[in-house]
């Protein structure tokens, strides 16, 4: 009987595949969004794994800040190793003879071996040594290409470093080891240059900010793990990393990024649901008649089911392949670009486990989707052709197939959930998904019953368009769910959008420091205020001690067990330092939530000034207790007040901050902020940078804008991804115009038989249509506005805004572009002679 | 084999026999009464003639003979199985292996070759030599040179033709014939029921024919005409 289904399926498809353009537009662009982007965070994964050892610049990475390492420590890396470089990181402003064109870089000073993996390339093919040699009383340096092409500095120009001066020999085209450099080293351009040449320049001084590292390429007979954590374990103030593990945040980032793209492109895949159920709809309508003739000559009604479910599982395997390869060919297609502008190595492969789950995605959503207009065209009675009454008014079909229908939807909730990396976020995906299209049928069930009630208005314009929403066969339903999710996901890019650019133009405040200084030594304290001041246009100099340290306990218990809510992880997070900070007096215009400061000659025991996030994080109270690891010495505070700050003003500040005693005796650096008029800031950074060249000089415009070009590619990529989930929309909403304008189009043509201008059909079916988008635009701008809210707080952390403007504005357009299709297709019914219709019925 | 059914007095056997039998259907304006209380036998092999006006419940009495659509009251014997009593897998089984109907419209498969269209009755009952005997068929039809045309590519009459040979492929005790030469000229009208009155002497088949054509009706042995759902005329 298998055999005599599938003939008959196939006997069936035999006026071919034209009217599934839309079936297959839909179910293959949804499979090749997930497709694409499961393909691409695979690929970038194996990518870091395969080159990790390139990426690492070395088999293991040892590390410190602020001193090199000792002797004793060199000699146990250099034991087990066949070959070793090591180099010092750090910022510093480099300096151009121009003031103006000074800029923080990020400066790596390198020894003769480096780099023990890949190839560090340089323009003309110049080699490395060669090109930061000394020539001379200066040495060379090779310098990101950016600070090139934005015109600091030209190849040849002499820039100089701390006291050191340096002759630009080359641009960096390929630094293998970028990726796995620590911290946010590889935020600012790069510019390396010879280990010797910065011995004597003055960086490398007391309070220097350096990152003395070592990369080891090991003896074959060393084993790795125990390696890596005997010297951890020895040495637990050093940072050790092996190339397993080259860049751990990069992984998390991909990964990250991985789930957001695969949720957006799941999305891309319901929606285009929306329209696979359309297109299944439109075409079970056109087989009406068949289904009633298999049965007439006594065919089951499982044998009809089965015939027309085969051709559903063909054409959705069609849809799904075309959607794998497609997929598949843009992640390849686009490889080098991706690499380019994530700076990581691609390992493109084509992956069968991935092939295997967006298969298992997409066949789930074609079943759950074709389900119900399968099973409700199955009731098609025998009976409708001996009337030639075959008829495509809307049934439905049993309680069974409803709960198939659950059971697929929650098989593909539970396949989301289970295969998504951090499966908070899918299962937050989840119940958004599930409540817009609760929200949704809802409303269409509402808008029908409101048109019902609303009785025959006396404007027969108002009346044909009321009667239309509710009478037998209406697609309100349809329409209202297509729309609805359509303009819901395009309502949420815009808002993500205009708040990812609010937060860039907010995040430089009208009146944010000019600079911030690092590394101030408690001996140039008085010599550094006196220069900063003696610099016109310069006012409110902020400079507070910068204390490393560590919190081991809150309340008397081991911070993690303090922590009641995660958003205070940051502060006890293992990896990296955090600093304190002490002072006399409340900082600038303090605001006080609870409790008071101390006495400004208060002298006693520590207390402690937190900030109300983490007093939140910790539920913390006042007279609650923190210690502090500092320089190997425990401190206990008790909490004083809880005080308010705008982090974003940029005013100096930290979150933990304590009474002078007894951190004012421990040896220390500090950290400065300063503003100063326009043009006298290159003369202040000129003068601070000569004067101090340990001081690390951020212009806080130049940080800001390097924040802002990231923002930038992070909402162009979301506006690529939205626009892929957008051109799903638009084809249901095309899908489900063409079908409708079957109908609508016989209407028009009847109407105008009897003698209806155009106008007047047009108005009909605009006021129709606009008052379901109407209604279901309403319910999308606060879904929508919902979903970027959780995108924007839950997923980024950040502060959301509601952006009216923007919400209404997408949804006109959105509006407009679903009408204008479908008076497109009315319009040129219309042009058509009703010949043509009539005699077609 | 269908001699069995015959009794020695040599009055047939009812292939039809209903009794009582009532068809209601629900609408907007309330229940509507279809059929009022029918009774109506037909002995095996007859050719039975159906008339009246529209509305008289002609399409529905054939529909409910045929297992298409539900009595509301009474009883409905075919071919010695009670409508009544059939499940829904049952009654698609009574369709294919104990009725045959020809549609004023042919509703013939648009994606399926005349052949196929044939064929499809006997491959869902699992023949094995399905097309061999649908060639058969068709060729006794007159359409030996017609058997990979698509319904598209056949005249009204040809379409026609092919719909009689697929009621009658699976050898059914019972074709049920809706208006059959009501899209037909008069030269094809003629051709089509002289080969349906053929086809079911030669095949014992009883013969239900709904008209309107008063001499076509003379052409059957029994002239049954319905009125406002009652049967006001039944003669032989």
């Amino acid at each position: 009987m298998i055999s005599t289904v599938v003939k008959f399926a196939l006997r069936d498809l035999r006026h071919g595949y034209r009217g599934f353009w839309i079936f297959f537009g839909c179910l293959a662009l949804g499979v090749a969004a997930i497709m694409g982007v499961t393909t691409m965070s695979t690929s970038l994964l194996n990518g870091i794994e395969r080159d990790g050892k390139l990426l690492l610049g070395g088999d293991i990475a040892v590390g410190q800040q602020w001193q090199d390492l000792s002797n004793e420590q060199r000699i146990v890396l250099e034991e087990n190793t066949e070959h070793i470089t090591r180099f010092v990181e750090m910022r510093t402003l480099m300096r151009t003879p121009d003031a103006r064109n000074s800029i923080l870089v990020s400066l790596k000073a390198v020894d003769d071996v480096y780099p023990l993996y890949g190839t560090f390339e340089i323009n003309e093919g110049l080699n490395l040594s060669d090109a930061v040699e000394r020539d001379g009383k200066d040495w060379g340096a090779v310098v990101d290409a950016s600070i090139v092409e934005s015109g600091r500095a030209e190849i040849g120009e002499y820039v100089s470093m701390g006291t050191a001066s340096f002759k630009i020999t080359g641009i960096i085209r390929n630094e293998p080891d970028r990726i796995g450099s620590s911290g946010s080293f590889a935020f600012w351009p790069r510019v390396i240059v010879h280990r010797d040449a910065i011995v004597n320049s003055g960086l490398l001084g007391e309070g220097s900010r350096s990152y003395y590292e070592y990369r080891l390429k090991l003896n074959e007979d060393v084993d790795l793990n125990q390696l890596t954590s005997g010297i951890a374990e020895k040495y637990p103030l050093l940072d050790v990393r092996d190339y397993h593990n080259a860049s751990p945040n990069l992984s998390e980032v991909v990964q990250r990024l991985g789930v957001l793209l695969s949720l957006a492109g799941l999305t891309t895949l319901l929606i285009g649901g929306v329209g696979v159920s359309n297109a299944v709809r439109a075409y079970m309508d056109t087989r009406l008649s068949t289904i009633a003739i298999f049965k007439c000559v006594g065919a089951s009604k499982n044998f009809v089911f089965n015939v027309y479910l085969t051709q559903t599982l063909l054409l959705s395997t069609i849809g799904i392949i075309l959607g794998i390869a497609g997929g598949f060919a843009a992640t390849s297609l686009s490889a080098a670009a991706i690499e380019r502008m994530l700076s990581v190595p691609l390992a493109l492969s084509f992956n069968f486990s991935n092939v295997l789950i967006v298969s298992t995605y997409g066949m789930l959503t074609a079943l759950l989707f074709t389900l119900w207009p399968l099973a409700c065209a199955l009731n098609t009675t025998p009976a409708a052709l001996f009337r030639n009454a075959v008829s495509n008014e809307r049934q439905t079909a049993s309680w069974r197939f409803a709960a198939t229908s659950i059971v697929l939807a929650a098989s593909l909730a539970i396949i989301v959930i289970a295969t998504a990396h951090e499966q908070r976020f899918a299962i937050w995906f989840v119940i958004g998904v599930t409540l817009a299209w609760i929200a949704f049928r809802v409303i269409s069930a509402l808008i029908v019953k409101t048109a019902k009630v609303m009785g025959r208005p006396r404007s027969s314009i108002a009346r044909l368009a009321i009667t239309n929403l509710h009478r037998p066969g209406s697609s309100t339903s349809d329409i209202v769910l297509a729309i609805g999710l359509g303009l819901s996901v395009l309502i949420a890019t815009a808002m993500v959008s205009a708040n990812l650019d609010k937060q860039m133009n907010s995040l430089i405040p009208e009146k944010a420091p000019a600079f911030f200084f690092m590394g101030i030594q408690s001996s140039q304290l008085d010599r550094f205020d006196e220069l900063v001041h003696s610099i016109d246009g310069v006012s409110e100099l902020t400079v507070l001690p910068y204390i490393p340290g560590r919190i081991t306990a809150i309340k008397g218990m081991h911070p993690r067990d303090a922590l009641v809510d995660e958003g205070g992880e940051w502060l006890i997070d293992d990896n990296g330092e955090r600093a304190f900070s002490y002072t006399a007096n409340p900082l600038g215009q303090v605001t006080m939530i609870e409790g008071d400061w101390w006495p400004s000659d208060y002298s006693g025991s520590p207390l402690l000034s937190v900030h109300k996030d983490v007093a939140d994080s910790f539920a913390l109270e006042i007279g609650d207790s923190i210690t502090m690891n500092i320089l190997g010495r425990d401190i206990t505070g008790k909490v004083r007040n809880v005080r308010e700050l705008e982090w974003r003003s940029m005013q100096l500040n930290f979150a933990v901050m304590l009474s002078p005693e007894p951190l004012r005796s421990i040896p220390h650096s500090s950290i400065g902020t300063v503003h100063v008029t326009e043009e006298n800031e290159f003369v202040l950074q000129e003068r601070v940078a000569s004067a101090f060249p340990n001081i690390t000089v951020i212009r806080i415009k130049d940080a800001l804008n390097r924040v802002n070009d990231l923002m930038i590619r992070g909402r162009n990529a979301a506006r690529g991804i939205s626009a892929v989930t957008i051109i799903a929309g638009v084809l249901v909403l095309t899908g489900i115009v063409i079908s409708e304008n079957r109908r609508r189009a016989y209407e028009s043509v009847l109407l105008k038989t009897i003698g209806a201008s155009r106008r007047y059909i047009l108005t009909v079916f605009s006021l129709e249509y606009l008052l379901q988008g109407g209604i279901t635009a309403v319910v999308a701008v606060l879904l929508g506005s919902l979903a970027s809210w959780a995108v924007i707080t839950v997923l980024m952390g950040w502060e959301w805004f509601f952006m009216p403007l923007s919400a209404v504005s997408t949804a006109i357009l959105g509006l407009s572009i679903s009408l204008f299709l479908g008076m497109m297709g009315i319009w040129r019914a219309l042009k058509h002679r009703p010949l043509f219709y009539l005699r077609n019925e | 084999m269908r001699g069995e059914r015959t009794t020695l007095d040599s009055k047939p056997e009812p292939i039809i026999s209903l009794h009582n039998l009532w068809l209601e259907l629900d609408s907007q304006a309330g229940i509507v009464q279809i059929l009022r209380g029918i009774d109506l036998e037909v002995p095996n092999g007859e050719s039975v003639s159906i008339s009246g006006p529209s509305g008289a419940g002609k399409t529905s009495l054939v529909m409910i003979i045929g297992g298409i659509e539900n009595a509301t009251r009474g009883t409905v014997t075919v071919a010695g199985q009670s409508l009544i009593d059939l499940d829904e897998k049952n009654l698609a089984k009574f369709r294919r292996n104990s009725v045959g109907i020809v549609f004023q419209s042919f509703h013939l498969i648009p994606t399926m070759t005349a052949l196929e269209n044939v064929a499809m009755p006997l491959e869902l009952s699992g023949a094995s030599d399905a097309f061999a005997q649908a060639e058969a068929d068709l060729v006794t039809v007159g359409l030996e040179r017609r058997l990979d045309h698509y319904p598209s590519q056949l005249s009204g009459g040809e379409q026609q033709r092919v719909a009689i040979a697929r009621a009658l492929i699976t050898h059914p005790e019972l074709i049920l014939a809706d208006e059959p030469t009501g899209n037909l000229d008069n030269v094809n009208s003629e051709n089509i029921i002289n080969l349906l009155f053929e086809r079911c002497a030669e095949k014992n088949a009883t013969l239900l024919l709904i008209t309107h054509q008063a001499e076509l009706a003379e052409r059957c042995k029994r002239h049954i005409e319905l009125s406002d759902g009652k049967i006001v005329n039944n003669r032989i």
